[in-house]
């Protein structure tokens, strides 16, 4: 079983108390990361008046709040009344490269509260929460309605994937490829930290044509435009030809086993037959082990057709779209690199 | 306490405990669709299929199933063998018949008046106001909950739960031998005096407290069957408090009191008590220093909900001490329960 609740310093009863009020916990932080704490603090005591002061705040009861976050060890309380950053504290820190603080800002924001508090909807019809609350298919359709919305979510997930990403990048051999294409690639967060981790490298971001319009500056900014196109499509029609690597992260969760079938096979028919595709995702493990990817795969139900698959169920949908799962590289984290080759 | 989040650091890095605190949410919400669902009620005969349950409470088996793995990760359920699941010691406090059970607590945590609300605990920080203050213009939960009954009723049935898991263990370590009366407060109490008169059935009690809740207090005494060896009486207890009695207990009040109430009512049942009477206050009292501690987390939820707060014990020293009592003895059982036991005589 997961490292928590633990049950053997406390009975279950506590154990069921804390798991009923992990909101708190979220919550805390949220207010925490909408408010700037962090970047108001250093690895230097100070005291919470000062904190106050910086982040426009009330001292008592931003000290309340500093007080509990510092038992899960967000902060520490130096000394009374003072506070100092920690190493889980920087992922609250706008500036830091790693930033989770929009993440969790978009976790406790009135528009996400509203279908995950219907996740009982999902559980009852099968259908996405986001369709009770909504009237849409998928969560995105409603980022057309709050682009605000869509705006922080996007900055959540480039956060997220970036931690995700990094470690797996550094685990991973790029070293016989020449030529990599990111597909449904975004902004260009992976294929802008595979490019610099590799100088060797040529890369592709490929995705909607909307979507790679604004992924320019981005690449700029992280000084690998000289290396990277940029090509807009339908992956679900065609993907650019020409590459001997192709990677797609956190995509296939978002697909139910038929469209997912459907976007692997497009692949399968667009890449060569000694090319690679690295499929980034997480992989459920089976048992009551504690595994971040269990949760995910609630919040992915409340807001679409998708869900975080078992290693069973990714061997059934590579098998079916015509590959053969070659191996997995982890790094510690709660995602996995799936290498398939495809059956010739 | 070590915990949960203290092994997080340790056995995790710091972005998956990071990453894992900011999903919270989620566990949080799931557990309160299985408690919704009744999941665990189904369950007390032995192990069941994903299908079964899903027919039993109505709903969609693979969905379903997503939920209960979850849930089975953090030790509520366990899946015995692939797609059957059984409970386990901490899932069954989500049984309706357990009477320990919590089901309700984690009810009223998503319930619709929390829920939504717990967004924006940033405001309170801000300007130091309830944040129901800045969304329902309501002085305090109380205030809200008159207003909407079924969010009261979940209220109370939440806090009986909790308070009965919370105080029973500490009633059990204290000698209530040689004590004749008692008197506590209706609604809140009803738990605590109930298994104090079935433990000595010799004594006499009272349950004090305003109308609404005296009706009730009245109807649990009978069905614990102690109805002949107590009195119902109503009042306030920030106005009078029923005098000359030997014992007096008085739980998860001072936690919903600012300051100048919580003195209020210490002041009156410093009047009351007899001479070489005791008070017995259960409540949370908060940890020192950067250590884990449920009743830190309990402090936010009070500081949304109210201008209300836990306390740490040199807090509650200083609010007995202006109220002319004295704090003689502290029972704590960490691990088997959130709240203290404070024993007060007459300085």
């Amino acid at each position: 079983m997961s490292n928590f609740p633990n049950t053997q310093t406390q009975s279950p009863m506590l154990a069921f108390v804390e798991l009923a009020s992990k909101l708190w916990i979220n919550h805390a932080i949220g207010a925490a990361a909408k408010l700037g704490i962090a970047d108001a603090m250093s690895h230097e005591a100070k005291s919470v008046e000062e904190i106050a002061q910086a982040t426009e705040t009330h001292a008592p009861s931003l000290y309340r709040l500093l007080r509990c976050l510092a038992s899960v060890g967000i902060f520490t309380e130096v000394e009374s009344h003072s506070f100092a950053l920690t190493p889980m504290a920087e992922f609250l820190r706008n500036d830091h490269p790693q930033s989770l603080r929009h993440l969790v800002m978009m976790h406790c924001q009135p528009w996400h509260l509203r279908f995950t508090g219907e996740q009982m909807h999902s559980v009852k019809k099968g259908e996405p929460a986001v369709k009770k609350v909504y009237q849409i298919d998928a969560l995105y359709e409603y980022f057309d309605r709050d682009p605000e919305a869509g705006e922080l979510f996007n900055k959540g997930m480039v956060g997220l994937t970036r931690n995700y990403h990094i470690p797996l990048i550094k685990e991973y051999d790029f070293s016989g490829f020449t030529k990599v294409v990111d597909l449904a690639g975004g902004q260009g967060g992976l294929i802008a930290e595979i490019l610099k981790a590799n100088p060797h490298l040529q890369g592709v971001l490929f995705d909607l044509p909307q979507a790679i319009e604004q992924a320019a500056d981005f690449l700029a900014q992280q000084g690998v435009a000289d290396r990277c196109e940029r090509v807009g499509g339908d992956m679900f029609e065609s993907i650019p030809a020409g590459a001997d690597l192709y990677t797609i992260s956190y995509t296939i969760i978002d697909c139910s086993d038929e469209s997912a079938i459907a976007l692997l096979s497009s692949i399968r028919r667009g890449m060569a037959d000694n090319a690679k595709l690295l499929v980034i995702d997480s992989i459920v493990p089976t048992g009551d082990e504690f595994h971040w990817s269990k949760w995910l795969d609630l919040e992915v139900m409340t807001i679409g057709k998708g869900g975080a698959r078992t290693e069973a169920e990714f061997k059934e949908i590579f098998e079916k779209a015509g590959f053969e799962w070659v191996r997995t590289i982890s790094a510690g984290t709660p995602v996995s690199g799936m290498e398939l080759a495809p059956v010739k | 306490m070590t915990t949960t989040e203290d092994q997080n650091v340790q056995t995790n890095s710091p972005m998956k405990a990071f990453v894992e605190l900011s999903s919270g949410l989620w566990i949080n919400q799931a557990l309160n669709v299985a408690a919704k669902l009744g999941v665990a009620d189904f369950l007390t005969q032995g192990a069941k299929s994903v299908e079964e349950l899903a027919q039993a409470t109505e709903t969609y088996a693979p969905s379903l199933y997503r939920l209960l793995r979850a849930l089975a990760s953090v030790g509520v359920f366990t899946e015995v063998e692939p797609r059957r699941f059984a409970l386990t010691p901490v899932g069954e406090y989500l049984r309706e018949d357990n009477p320990f059970s919590l089901r309700y607590q984690v009810m009223m945590h998503c319930s619709e008046c929390n829920w939504p609300l717990k967004g924006e605990m940033y405001r309170t920080i801000q300007d130091g106001k309830p944040t129901i203050q800045h969304i329902h213009q309501v002085e305090n939960y109380m205030e809200y909950l008159d207003g909407h009954p079924q969010e009261a009723e979940l209220f109370f049935r939440a806090v009986g739960g909790i308070l009965k898991n919370f105080c029973l263990p500490l009633l059990e370590e204290y000698d209530l031998s040689g004590f004749t009366k008692v008197v506590g407060a209706a609604g809140p109490e009803n738990v605590a005096i109930g298994w104090i008169l079935k433990n000595q059935p010799t004594m006499q009690g009272i349950l004090f407290g305003p109308p609404p809740v005296i009706a009730e207090a009245a109807d649990y005494l009978n069905s614990e069957g102690v109805g002949n060896q107590c009195e119902t009486v109503e009042g306030d207890w920030s106005t009078s408090v029923p005098a000359g009695a030997g014992l007096y207990t008085l739980s998860y009040t001072m936690i919903e009191s600012d300051d100048d109430a919580a003195l209020k009512i210490l002041q009156n049942l410093r009047g009351a008590v007899a001479e070489n009477g005791k008070v017995l206050v259960m409540d949370s009292v908060i940890a020192p220093g950067n250590e884990h501690d449920w009743n830190k987390w309990l402090d936010l939820e009070e500081m949304t909900m109210g201008n209300w707060k836990v306390r740490t014990q040199e807090e509650f020293n200083a609010l007995f001490e202006k109220a002319g009592f004295k704090l003689t003895r502290v029972i704590a059982k960490k691990g088997e329960t959130a709240a203290s036991l404070m024993e007060l005589v007459p300085a």
